[in-house]
């Protein structure tokens, strides 16, 4: 109950920051913090799932859950040089009102989608 | 790679958990093994066999 409590906390002041850090009124701060809720629901899912398997007296990873892992992460890896190529081009070509200080970023948050969708997939499709 | 793990579990009347604690694994892992949606490594393969008393090849088929 108590590591409940501790994680919605943390989950609270990280939603309190990036809300203040935000002007939401504005379409970018609406993406961003759509985009950071869909990170913070993957995160709790996960959490959770590691959490009750641990009740149980599971181990934390065996090894299928290492490979899927490390299959997310490769796709990850993969897809995510495509992610940064096509978003230099889209820049590009639709003139995409993007700081180039933040092209890293934007391509880092992509790459953890890509992962935590892999991830998902590959922990119900199986090997 | 289909196995005949459902089967001997059944036969010594362990559940999947029972199954997954005894072999150092999560539950999850005997499921797809018994789906055959997953490929054990030769540890692991070893491991299934031994705690139910039995051999990889009669566990295990190949083909």
């Amino acid at each position: 109950m108590m590591t409940l409590a501790s994680v919605l906390l943390i989950i609270g002041i990280i939603l309190w920051g990036v809300l203040d850090y935000l002007n939401t009124s504005s379409k970018e701060g609406i993406g961003v913090l759509l985009v950071v809720l869909i990170l913070i629901v993957f995160g709790a899912k996960l959490i959770k799932n590691k959490y009750e398997s641990i009740k149980r007296g599971e181990p934390f990873k065996d090894e299928r859950s290492r490979k899927i892992e490390t299959k997310a992460a490769a796709y990850a890896f993969y897809i995510g040089i495509y992610w940064l190529l096509a978003l230099s081009i889209m820049i590009d070509t639709f003139k995409l009102e993007i700081p180039a200080s933040s092209v890293p970023s934007v391509g880092l948050v992509g790459m953890t989608v890509i992962f935590g969708l892999s991830y998902l997939y590959l922990n119900k499709k199986g090997e | 790679m289909k196995n005949r793990i459902k089967e001997f579990r059944a036969k010594y009347n362990l559940t999947q958990e029972e199954l997954a604690k005894k072999v150092g694994v999560r539950r999850e892992t005997i499921l797809f093994l018994e789906a055959g949606k997953y490929n054990p490594s030769l540890n692991l393969a070893h491991s299934v066999a031994k705690a139910l008393k039995t051999t990889i090849d009669e566990l295990f088929n190949f083909e």
